[in-house]
C-alpha cells in the first residue's frame, strides 16, 4: 500500500479529492490524427472525470473535425478517437459544445456529428461559456 | 460568475488563424498577450491590428526585440512587457487561454 502514501503526498491530487469540483473547460481546436493533441485531450478529460470534476468539452475551429462520424483510423495505426469520444457519457462527461460558426465554415451540420449530445453554440454563447470556467485547458 | 481571460497568442497572424479565433471569443475585461511569433500581430500593417486597438493588448518585449521589430512599426496600444510582468499578468487575470 506504499503507493497510497505517495498519492497522499501529492498536494494536487489531495486538493482535487478534498475540495469542491472545479469547472474545467477543455478547448479542442485541432483536427484529429495529424498530431497527438486530440488524444492527449481525451486522456486528460478521462483523468479529470475520474476526479469528478465538472467538465465541459468545447470543440472549436478544426477541432470540430474530431466529431465526424465513420472514422476508421486502423489503417494509419492510431486509436479510433470517435469510439473513445462515444464513451464519454459513461464517465459522466455530458457537457459537450460545438462552435456553430466553425461547423458552418466547414460545411458541416450538428445533425451529422458522431455525438448526438453535442450542443451547437454561436460565438457569443461560446465566449460566455469560456468566461464562466474555473480553468481552461487548450488542446 | 463572469471571469476575465488573458489570451496568449504565439503564432503569426499571417500564418495561423489563432488571432482570429481569439478575437471571436474575446470579451470586455480580457487581455491579449502576444508572444513568440505572435508579436507580428502588432505590426501596424497587419489586417487584424485595427481590431486590437480598442482592447487591452501586451507584447513580450524580448520577442519583439529578438525579431527586430521596433516600437515605430508596432501599434501603440500594444504595451511591451518583460518576462516578470508576463508572470504578473497571469496572476491578475482569472483564466489564461493559450492560442497556439
Amino acid at each position: 500500500m506504499q503507493w497510497l502514501y505517495l498519492i497522499d503526498s501529492l498536494p494536487s491530487v489531495r486538493d482535487m479529492t478534498n475540495f469542491s469540483p472545479k469547472r474545467i473547460g477543455f478547448v479542442m481546436r485541432q483536427a484529429p490524427y495529424g498530431n497527438s493533441l486530440a488524444q492527449d485531450a481525451l486522456d486528460t478529460v478521462l483523468a479529470s472525470a475520474a476526479y469528478e470534476q465538472c467538465i465541459s468539452l468545447i470543440f472549436l475551429a478544426d477541432g470540430v473535425f474530431q466529431l465526424l462520424p465513420a472514422q476508421n483510423s486502423h489503417s494509419i495505426g492510431q486509436k479510433n478517437l470517435e469510439k473513445q469520444l462515444s464513451a464519454l457519457g459513461l464517465y459522466g462527461v455530458e457537457q459537450i459544445y460545438v462552435c456553430q460558426t466553425s461547423l458552418r465554415e466547414r460545411g458541416l451540420s450538428v445533425a451529422a456529428l458522431s455525438l448526438a449530445s453535442a450542443k451547437p453554440l454561436e460565438p457569443l454563447a461560446l465566449a460566455e461559456l469560456l468566461h464562466t470556467q474555473d480553468c481552461l485547458l487548450s488542446f | 460568475m463572469k471571469k476575465t481571460i488573458l489570451h496568449t497568442i504565439n503564432k503569426s497572424p499571417f500564418d495561423s488563424p489563432c488571432l482570429q479565433q481569439c478575437l471571436s471569443v474575446w470579451q470586455e475585461g480580457d487581455g491579449i498577450l502576444l508572444v513568440e511569433n505572435g508579436v507580428y500581430a502588432a505590426l501596424t500593417s497587419q489586417t487584424l491590428a485595427k481590431q486590437l486597438n480598442n482592447k487591452t493588448c501586451y507584447l513580450l518585449h524580448n520577442d519583439a526585440e529578438a525579431r527586430g521589430l521596433s516600437q515605430a512599426e508596432l501599434i501603440p496600444i500594444a504595451r511591451a512587457i518583460s518576462y516578470d510582468q508576463f508572470v504578473q499578468l497571469c496572476t491578475e487575470y482569472d483564466l489564461v487561454q493559450s492560442w497556439y
